[in-house]
Formats: C-alpha cells, structure tokens, sequence
C-alpha cells in the first residue's frame, strides 16, 4: 500500500470509531390499539368529512389517484384488500407511500390529527359500516 | 573475450531473465474480477481508478405481478419503490468513496416503513488484488455504508411506534460493514463471498438492532460487452429465519458496457437500493410475484 492509502485507511478507521460512537440499539414501543369502547364511527357521519378533505379532492383520489374515494362504493374495493388500511394508518410515516402523502397541496393536510386516525382505525376495526 | 569470459556472464544473464520473468509473472494482477462496481443488488470487489467519477443512478420498479402488481399498476411499471442518484470517487486505486441519495423502500413484517429519505455515505478500500501464478488467490475489499434519514421528524401522540418519531439524532442512522472476497475463475467467469453486518440504531419492536449477513454474487462474461449477473444476501439472525415473512433478497440480472457506460437491468425481490434498508427489510417474496424490474445506469468521468 502506498502512504496515502495508508493515510485514508487510518482516516476510515477513525470515521469508523465515530460512528461506533453514534452507535444506539434501541428499540420502539408496541404500536398502541385505538380505544373503540366509545368509538363507533360510520362513513356517512364521522369517516367523509376526513375523506373528503384529505383524499377525495381534485388531482388526487376523485379523478387523478386509482379510486374514485367521494362515495362509499369506490372506496369499497381499497378497504376490503387492506390497503387503504395499510396507507393511512399503518405506512403512514412515509412520505410518499403513507397517505396523506407529504406533496400533497398546500391547501390540504399532509397528515391526518390523532383523532383523526382514532377514527380511522375504530371504523376499519368495526368492520367499515357505511 | 576469452570463451570463458563469455559463458559465464551468458548463463548468468539468461538465468536472471528468466528469474525476472517468473517473478514478474507472480506480480501479475488481476483486474476487473466485475465489471462494475456492484452486482445486482450488492458491492462488488471493485474501486474505482484514481481520479475516476462514477455518476450512477438506480431505479426499483412495483412489484411485477402479486397483490401490487399486474396489469392494474402495467407490472409494476407505474410505481417506484427505490430510487438513488450520485457518484462515487476514486481517491486513489484502491479507495473509493461516493455519496448517493435513496428514497428508501425497506418495510418491517408489519408493514411500518423503515428510514426514508436518505443520504449514504459509501467508502470501499481494496486490500488485496487478486494474482495469477500462485499469488494472491483472492481480491479483498472493505465496503462501509453510512446512512442518515432527513426525514421530517413525526411529532405528537400516534407517532411513538414510527422510526420516523427520532427520539433522538442518532436514530436517524444504520451502517452496514462487509467483506468482499472475489475470484476470477477464468475470463469468463467471477464469483464473490461477503460477509457482513449491519446495525440499525432504532428498530421496531421486538426487532433486533444488529445482524450478520452473507451475500454471494457471480458474474458470468457472454460477450466482449455482454454479462450475466446473480446475487443474494442471507441474514444470519432467529427474526429473519424462514416463515418470519423476511426474505433473502434476490437478484439476477444482466448488463452492457459500452465506452464510458455501463448499463444493468435486472429483476430482484429487494424493494431498496441501500445495505443499510434491503438487508433487515425485505419482505417481498419471490414465489408471490413480489419482484421487480430495475435498472442502473453508470457513467464514469475522467477528473
């Protein structure tokens, strides 16, 4: 080896003790169940109004995005597979994938408040009653 | 001269030839055990010459067929799972070092995704060059991968399960480490071992922070310009056993090589380009249709 790969490789070494300084093995907590006790959502009354606002708009989920996400029937199809399961609630910390997505426009929320998801979640739990 | 004078010097001459010939015939390396600097899925042995640029950019499609695929998303073709894009360096012959951004793709067993966004930092160190003529019988090199999320941390109640919640700077990172040890059997025909590890810093729970692996890859020459390629990456850990929904990421593919390009497309379960996010996060699943198109495209700059 030459001197300045000598030279890099004690560089390398040196980064790789920094980062083993950097180094953490933590672990997170169990995913927390929404309470439902006092929940029991429907579509028409709690679940639409948060479609709507979030999904179901104009270049997303009503004439752009597969589905169309303004009526129950065509939203039927994306929560009978899981899907709409798995993209608001479970990959929701994606910024692409998880839905609201994070380029979603400026006049529509890129994420869904907690209460919003506890009644996601109640209402998919319960068997997504129209 | 006299006749003894002649003879004497002659045969030391020819014998010193000859002694310069096989030692120089033990230093003969061999180059260019890949051709590229990655197989399908994983590193190669290869670094890049001093003062080389490699602009590379990476592409994993939706799964082909499966749930997710089919014609509903054209096989795959109108999603993206990964993509990467940047560049690597030869600092010297054997040190490389590169810098790539990646999307992330990596989803745990649960379906709750790993770090997005991310920058990696690449450093590859050749140790030994394989010889011919009973030298060295193998090429090593060190490959270390450094990856940091910027994702935007998720603050508030609901978000304390997600690795995206960054209770801390440090859990924005993983590192992966590994060995690459290659032979060039013959001119057509390459094939690489690679021990490594790999640690996350936070990971979901129940998981575990740090696992070994091992992947093996093999290229074989069909043409002047024309290769075949496979690879696969083996974690070595209880929670990544078969039937706990993990997979060995799997990937054949087959590349050009042009003047100054090379071009690889391949087919892979691996939904992520990085170590750092395809080693502890493949959940997709060859036999379920759960592979992808992919493709790499390198560029090397003289500097």
């Amino acid at each position: 080896m030459k001197i300045s790969e000598i030279t890099a490789f004690y560089l390398l070494s040196w980064c790789a003790v920094l980062l083993l300084g950097s180094c953490t093995s933590d672990q997170l907590p169990e995913p927390m169940v929404a309470d439902c006790e006092m929940n029991a959502p429907t579509y028409e009354v709690e679940v639409k109004p948060i479609i709507d606002e979030s999904c179901a708009y104009s270049g997303c989920h009503l004439d752009s995005s597969p589905g169309r996400f303004d009526n129950y029937n065509g939203l039927l199809p994306y929560l009978q597979d899981n899907t709409f399961r798995q993209r608001v609630l479970i990959q929701r910390s994606d910024p692409t994938t998880g839905m609201p997505p994070n380029f979603a426009p400026s006049n529509r929320p890129l994420d869904l408040t907690p209460e919003q998801l506890t009644i996601i979640e109640c209402w998919l739990n319960a068997g997504f009653p129209e | 001269m006299t006749q003894n004078g002649t003879t004497t010097p002659l045969y030391l001459l020819v014998l010193a030839v000859l002694l310069g010939s096989i030692s120089l015939e033990a230093q003969e390396q061999v180059y260019r055990i890949f051709k590229d600097s990655r197989v399908v899925n994983i590193h190669s042995p290869e670094t890049l010459p001093k003062g080389r640029l490699d602009v590379r950019i990476s592409h994993r499609f939706g799964d082909i067929a499966g749930d997710n695929g089919g014609f509903a998303t054209f096989y795959g073709l109108e999603t993206a799972s990964d993509v990467s894009i940047g560049a690597e360096y030869g600092v010297s012959d054997a040190l490389t070092v590169g810098l790539y951004r990646a999307k992330g793709a990596g989803v745990s067993v649960e379906g709750f995704p790993g770090l997005r966004q991310l920058l990696n930092g690449v450093g590859k160190l050749r140790l030994a060059r394989q010889e011919e003529n009973g030298g060295a019988p193998l090429s090593a090199t060190l490959m270390g991968l450094i990856s940091l999320s910027t994702q935007e941390k998720l603050e508030g109640a609901g978000n304390e399960a997600s690795i995206a919640s960054f209770p801390n700077f440090n859990h924005r990172m993983a590192s992966h480490i590994q060995l690459i040890l290659a032979r060039k059997f013959s001119d057509g025909f390459s094939l690489q071992v690679s021990p490594g590890y790999t640690h996350r810093n936070l990971v979901p729970f129940e998981d575990k922070n740090g696992m070994f692996s091992v992947s093996t890859g093999g290229r074989i020459q069909v043409t002047r310009t024309f290769g075949l390629l496979a690879d696969a990456v083996f974690p070595l850990i209880d929670s990544r056993t078969s039937g706990s929904g993990y997979f060995p990421a799997i990937g054949l593919g087959f590349e050009f090589e042009t003047s100054g390009h090379i071009f690889q497309v391949n087919l892979t379960n691996a939904t992520a380009l990085m170590e750092t996010d395809f080693i502890p996060y493949t959940t997709t699943d060859w036999t379920e249709g759960q592979f992808r198109l992919g493709f790499t495209i390198s560029r090397l700059f003289n500097l």
